[in-house]
């Protein structure tokens, strides 16, 4: 029978704690002040600023984005940013012709906003699908204590507000799946209509699955909106 | 009016808070984790509804230690239980004794044998019972591979050890593939040394989430003391006990973990209060009301003082398995209060205790329990039977009374200083 002695319990343990560092200062390279800032995750890329992403199947060139942009100039509170150049109409129909670079379809696109509280998802989501597009993920990141408060316009007896409820606990069991890693926990309030699902801390959530989630359950939210919530502030009752 | 007065204390304690006694201790924290204002999440909700009354926790001026009248009540109550505690330790053979010989003896028969049992059981000494026995290795096996299912837990829930801490999805994966690779490991006993400093090195790991975080996963350095001290054939044995030194060293750390998490309850009281908020039933529990002196609804501190109250029952709890005085009473009382969270107020949030309740059994079942104070007994020993009750007394009282007030009233009054008002 043998032991372990000091020496090698100390090698193993710095060895794997040094490991550990490497892996995620590789995966996520980032200076000493940020890696070891206690609220590390998101705070580094945004600044603590929330951003909001749509990610679009289909944005494969400047109609596209010009079509996107349009639709959303709808909803007042946000404005489109784009990040990467697309190619224009004429070279996307160049490089379908000639069939030689591999097609990629999608495209990302940040939303500028000044105030996250008159930010509806609900009226993004209409809006694009109104001008023949749908996002496929609609993402809000960078902040660490927040809610979504989707607004419904059904909730008309105790057994709906139950439906609702556990339809949506049936989609945290998704999570196996990638769905729903974000969210930390479900609240439906029948008095104000209100169901509020909880982001995980610094979690990115989708705003997507949520709508889709309630789509399943048989219920069309009227409105989507992220609340920040702060230690010491306002509770967790969505309001 | 109160408004008035509530307000210049807050002003006179933000004016002591700059003084030379929070300075250094400001500076420690500020070195040990480069930030105090952290609030990793639970894996319970703990968002504040409303906010505390901060300057309970602060400075009252004119006030006896400048704290509040409330908070250092429970800073007494918790040095008075302590100190009974230690004394009725130094005399616990002296009394079972007594009342063996007195009540036990006379009954005669299975009153008097489980009487002993239970006396046993009670004064940390040997509990000589089959089922007693097979109930300990059991609780040694799930002790082992219980983290093996926390940590399985933990990457099903993208996060790391605990679901309080949430993995960043640039580097999820990898970190969940080596969580998985540790807990098969660990589920089947291979290589145990490897995974005890596997644990430690991902302790050490978690400072990336600031010292506060590191603190709150003490704990789970527990088990890593037995792996570390297993053999490499671990897989070859079917290990069921554990020895003296391993039990001390597991006391040791799981005392001091327990310790130092109340400490960082009384000190980040926010956390603390915003689990109170989101589960109202934990601010019933009669232990923590018993510290508290009250469990009145109206009573005007009530969350505050729940906030001390509780931190500090854990200081009593973890201070006294760490040194070995009623170890197993102490953590059949911590035993419960997890299951109780689990069970009762958390519910399926806080399954992940399963390990610390797993080495709560461990513990308690244990016939290989010793004590940090067996010099001092010794010493109190040898004035027994000298037959000099002075001395004994002196020896008893002293250790009973300077060892409670230690624990408990330097720290309360150091942390007194430091404005968590922003936290």
């Amino acid at each position: 029978m043998t032991f372990a002695n000091t020496k090698t319990l100390i090698a193993l343990t710095i060895l794997w704690a040094v490991a550990l560092f490497g892996i995620d200062y590789a995966k996520n390279p980032r200076g000493a002040d940020s890696m070891f800032a206690p609220k590390q995750m998101g705070v580094a890329t945004t600044q603590g600023k929330p951003v909001i992403k749509l990610w679009l199947n289909h944005l494969c060139c400047t109609g596209c984005l010009s079509d996107v942009t349009a639709a959303l100039a709808k909803v007042s509170s946000v404005k489109v940013k784009t990040k990467e150049p697309l190619p224009s109409t004429d070279e996307a129909d160049k490089n379908d012709m000639e069939g030689t670079k591999p097609k990629d379809y999608g495209g990302e696109i940040e939303l500028e906003f000044t105030d996250l509280k008159l930010v509806d998802f609900m009226a993004i989501e209409r809006a694009l699908r109104d001008s023949g597009l749908v996002a496929d993920r609609m993402t809000i990141s960078g902040l660490q204590h927040y809610r979504l408060t989707a607004e419904l316009k059904h909730i008309c007896c105790g057994l709906c507000s139950t439906g609702v409820k556990e339809g949506l606990e049936i989609t945290r069991g998704l999570k196996s799946q990638n769905h729903f890693k974000w969210l930390d926990s479900f609240q439906v309030s029948k008095k104000d209509k209100l169901v509020i699902a909880h982001a995980r801390y610094d979690a990115v959530a989708d705003v997507t699955e949520l709508i889709h989630g309630l789509n399943q359950v048989g219920f069309e939210p009227v409105a989507i909106y992220a609340v920040i919530d702060k230690e010491g502030a306002a509770g967790a009752d969505g309001k | 009016m109160q408004q008035d007065i509530l307000n210049g204390v807050r002003a006179a304690w933000k004016d002591r808070a700059a003084s030379r006694f929070t300075a250094p201790l400001t500076f420690v924290l500020a070195m040990l984790g480069g930030g105090v204002a952290v609030a990793h999440e639970r894996f319970v909700k703990h968002n504040l509804r409303f906010p505390l009354k901060y300057e309970f926790f602060g400075r009252w001026p004119g006030k006896p230690l400048g704290l509040h009248p409330d908070h250092l009540m429970i800073g007494i109550r918790v040095v008075a239980i302590l100190g009974a505690f230690f004394a009725i330790w130094f005399i616990r053979r002296s009394l079972t004794e007594f009342v063996e010989r007195t009540f036990l003896r006379k009954v005669g028969g299975v009153v008097q044998s489980w009487g002993h049992q239970f006396a046993c059981f009670l004064t940390d000494r040997p509990v000589r019972q089959k089922v007693y026995h097979s109930l300990g290795e059991w609780a040694v096996i799930l002790f082992l591979r219980s983290p093996g299912l926390v940590l399985m837990f933990s990457a099903t829930n993208d996060s790391l050890v605990m679901p309080s801490y949430p993995l960043d999805p640039a580097s999820a994966s990898i970190f969940k593939f080596a969580q998985v690779g540790l807990a098969i490991l660990i589920l089947t006993q291979t290589w145990l040394p490897l995974c005890g400093a596997m644990i430690v090195g991902t302790w050490l790991y978690l400072f990336r989430w600031g010292w506060m975080v590191a603190i709150d996963a003490v704990p789970v350095l527990t088990v890593a003391v037995v792996y570390c001290t297993s053999p490499w054939q671990s897989h070859k044995l079917p290990i069921t006990k554990i020895n003296a030194s391993q039990m001390r060293l597991l006391r040791i750390v799981l005392g001091f973990g327990f310790l130092a998490l109340g400490w960082l309850k009384v000190y980040n009281h926010n956390l603390v209060a915003g689990v109170a908020d989101n589960a109202p039933s934990v601010l019933n529990d009669p232990m923590v009301a018993m510290l508290m002196g009250t469990n009145d609804p109206n009573y005007l501190w009530r969350r505050e003082a729940w906030v001390i109250a509780f931190g500090l029952a854990e200081v009593m709890s973890g201070f006294m398995v760490m040194i070995g005085v009623f170890t197993r009473l102490w953590a059949t009382i911590m035993a419960f209060m997890f299951t109780k969270l689990m069970l009762v107020d958390f519910g399926w949030d806080e399954i992940p205790h399963i390990y610390p309740i797993a080495a709560m059994l461990v513990v308690i079942f244990s016939n290989q329990l010793t004590s940090e104070v067996d010099p001092i007994e010794k010493l109190d020993l040898e004035a027994w039977r000298a037959g000099k009750p002075i001395k004994r007394f002196l020896i008893v009282g002293t250790t009973a009374l300077v060892g409670s007030v230690l624990v408990i009233i330097p720290l309360l009054y150091l942390i007194s200083f430091i404005d968590r008002t922003a936290m």
